[in-house]
């Protein structure tokens, strides 16, 4: 197998202090290869998406280390941050959580502008993404002109625009009935696996479950692998 | 430019409105400053019209041309100072006139000046110095020239030999006439002056000749009854609108920037930063306040023929440019609130908003 692209090592988060002090996520250690997608599982409150925060450069941990392919960015801050986010991690989350006032191919030409691709590679690259997840007849539609599944299907194609090394999905069925969800959830795994890139899917639907190459389940804060 | 020219795109009905609101805000300001220029104009255009450095009025007037009195002698001692280069005499008074054979009678602002001097107006009173050359304000009323004004109460009738555009003082009708006919109109001038306009050193008059003060043109204006209240009630209500302006603006972008929290959480969580997101916002309002301000002084300048000869409006564009970029500074400033917002979403509340 590919090499170790996401690696959490010791890693715990608590908010707050003294007696109110909360342990979100307790000594989770685990690895994510190139080409793999994990589903991220358990009951809400259980600090999965505090966990989804912490891989996502969202939120740093209280202590451990993150590393994405090969750095650490448990320490970065402030601008650096936000660009390793913008450069090596694609978001996919909950419902739809697309710019209300930009079309389907807009909402990836915004990631280009960001990421300061040139226009015609921007467009190149939105066109075959929107085209890879079906949506190449969509293009100039609003979010609100759109099913929650083709939304779901911008926000993939959105996501893998900045060719990430991690796609990080909060819930992306949350909102679909579980035919379309899914349809989705495959989507998203065949775009892992042909780019090579690392997935970690938090869905508390066991039906998803077989999609993925592999399952962490967290409870209490307590990540087990299955 | 990206994100600020697509939103104006998808919800073009919310912006138009927002830019009409900065439209009206724009043109009340544009058409309230007119009208006190307007009025400021109305009162002083005379004075403000006389090339001359300085003046002369006699001590105790405060400026006041209708309460100033110098000595025919006076005129002789301000001509014969150091530094005076030319110096013409100015009488001023308001007065009653009869139209041909109307009825009633007009309030009349009337100037009495040396014809040829740099004190006349021009059109016809060299060449007529026994006539009345009339500002437009007059020409307003029904008079033109070839008429003739019958002056009350000392009967004098004298004709209109010319029209003159941009003398009006006193807001009220204005017309010129030589100082002979002038003391003829009102024979108490008789051998005394209302002012003597000088070119050169003035200042030192004040020591040199006896009873007189000087002041510049600026004095004489605001000396005017009146036009200090009216100047500073009319900027105060300026004022205040700007000031309303810079909150309407404001709120209406903070309400707009409430309404996007959660979009901006998601977009900063996709990597856009603060400035990004800031700058959108601060090319919106610059675009909406441009165009709502061009907007308001095409409206206000449209308004100036629509009200010539009523009302006492003038558009000045030095004034229009001033309060255009006051509008626009403040308009972005309104900005600053919402851009305070923009900087403390967190990126953290795209995932934790849904859980």
């Amino acid at each position: 197998m590919a090499a170790s692209i996401l690696t959490v090592d010791r890693l715990s988060r608590h908010f707050g202090t003294g007696d109110s002090r909360v342990d979100a996520v307790k000594q989770a250690s685990f690895e994510i290869q190139a080409g793999e997608i994990v589903a991220l599982v358990g009951p809400s409150g259980s600090g999965k998406s505090t966990l989804l925060s912490i891989a996502g450069a969202l939120l740093r941990p209280s202590e451990g280390v993150v590393k994405l392919g090969g750095r650490d960015i448990s320490s970065l801050k402030g601008t650096s941050r936000t660009r390793m986010r913008l450069e090596s991690i694609g978001f996919i989350f909950q419902g739809s959580n697309l710019v209300s006032f930009l079309t389907a191919l807009e909402q990836l030409q915004f990631m280009g502008k960001m990421l300061g691709l040139s226009a015609t590679e921007t467009d190149v690259r939105a066109k075959q993404l929107l085209e890879e997840l079906g949506m190449e007849k969509r293009m100039r539609h609003y979010p609100e002109q759109m099913s929650g599944g083709e939304r779901q299907r911008v926000a993939i194609a959105r996501a893998l625009m900045n060719e990430p090394e991690l796609v990080l999905a909060d819930e992306p069925t949350a909102s679909l009935d579980s035919q379309r969800g899914r349809q989705v959830v495959e989507l998203l795994a065949d775009e892992v696996h042909r780019r090579e890139v690392a997935g970690i899917i938090v869905t508390h639907d066991e039906r998803l479950i077989d999609v993925c190459d592999r399952v962490l389940r967290i409870s209490d804060g307590e990540v087990r692998e299955e | 430019m990206f994100l600020a020219l697509r939103e104006f795109k998808h919800a073009k009905l919310r912006y138009a409105l927002v830019s009409a609101i900065i439209v009206l805000v724009a043109s009340l300001v544009f058409i309230l400053s007119a009208l006190a220029n307007g009025l400021a104009t109305g009162q002083s255009e005379a004075i403000d019209a006389i090339d001359a450095d300085g003046f002369v009025v006699a001590t105790g007037s405060e400026y006041l041309l209708d309460r100033s009195r110098l000595p025919a002698e006076t005129l002789d001692q301000v001509r014969e100072a150091n530094g005076v280069e030319e110096a013409q005499p100015l009488l001023a008074s308001a007065n009653n006139v009869r139209i041909g054979d109307q009825d009633g009678v007009l309030g009349v602002s009337i100037l009495g000046v040396d014809p040829g001097s740099f004190l006349d107006p021009g059109n016809g009173l060299e060449e007529n110095p026994d006539g009345a050359v009339i500002d437009q304000s007059m020409a307003n009323e029904g008079v033109g020239v070839g008429d003739v004004l019958r002056f009350e109460p000392s009967g004098v009738e004298i004709e209109v030999v010319g029209i003159v555009d941009g003398h009006e003082y006193r807001l009220i009708p204005t017309l010129f006439v030589s100082l002979d006919t002038y003391v003829q109109i009102v024979p108490d001038a008789k051998d005394t002056y209302s002012a003597i306009a000088v070119r050169g050193d003035y200042a030192s008059l004040a020591d040199s000749v006896e009873g007189v003060m000087v002041g510049s043109r600026d004095d004489l204006v605001t000396g005017l009854p009146g036009y200090q209240e009216q100047a500073g009630t009319l900027l105060m209500i300026q004022g205040f609108l700007v000031v309303i302006a810079a909150g309407i603006i404001a709120a209406f972008f903070f309400i707009i920037t409430l309404q996007k929290m959660s979009e901006l959480g998601v977009m900063k969580a996709l990597g856009a930063t603060t400035f990004t997101l800031a700058t959108a916002l601060v090319i919106q309002s610059v675009i909406l306040s441009v165009i709502g301000i061009l907007v308001g002084i095409v409206v206000s300048w449209l308004l100036q023929s629509v009200l010539e000869g009523t009302v006492p409006y003038r558009v000045q564009s030095s004034q229009m440019i001033l309060y255009g970029t006051i509008l626009l500074v403040v308009a972005v400033a309104g900005t600053l609130l919402s851009l305070f917002r923009i900087a403390r979403v967190d990126p953290l509340d795209a995932i934790n908003r849904a859980n």
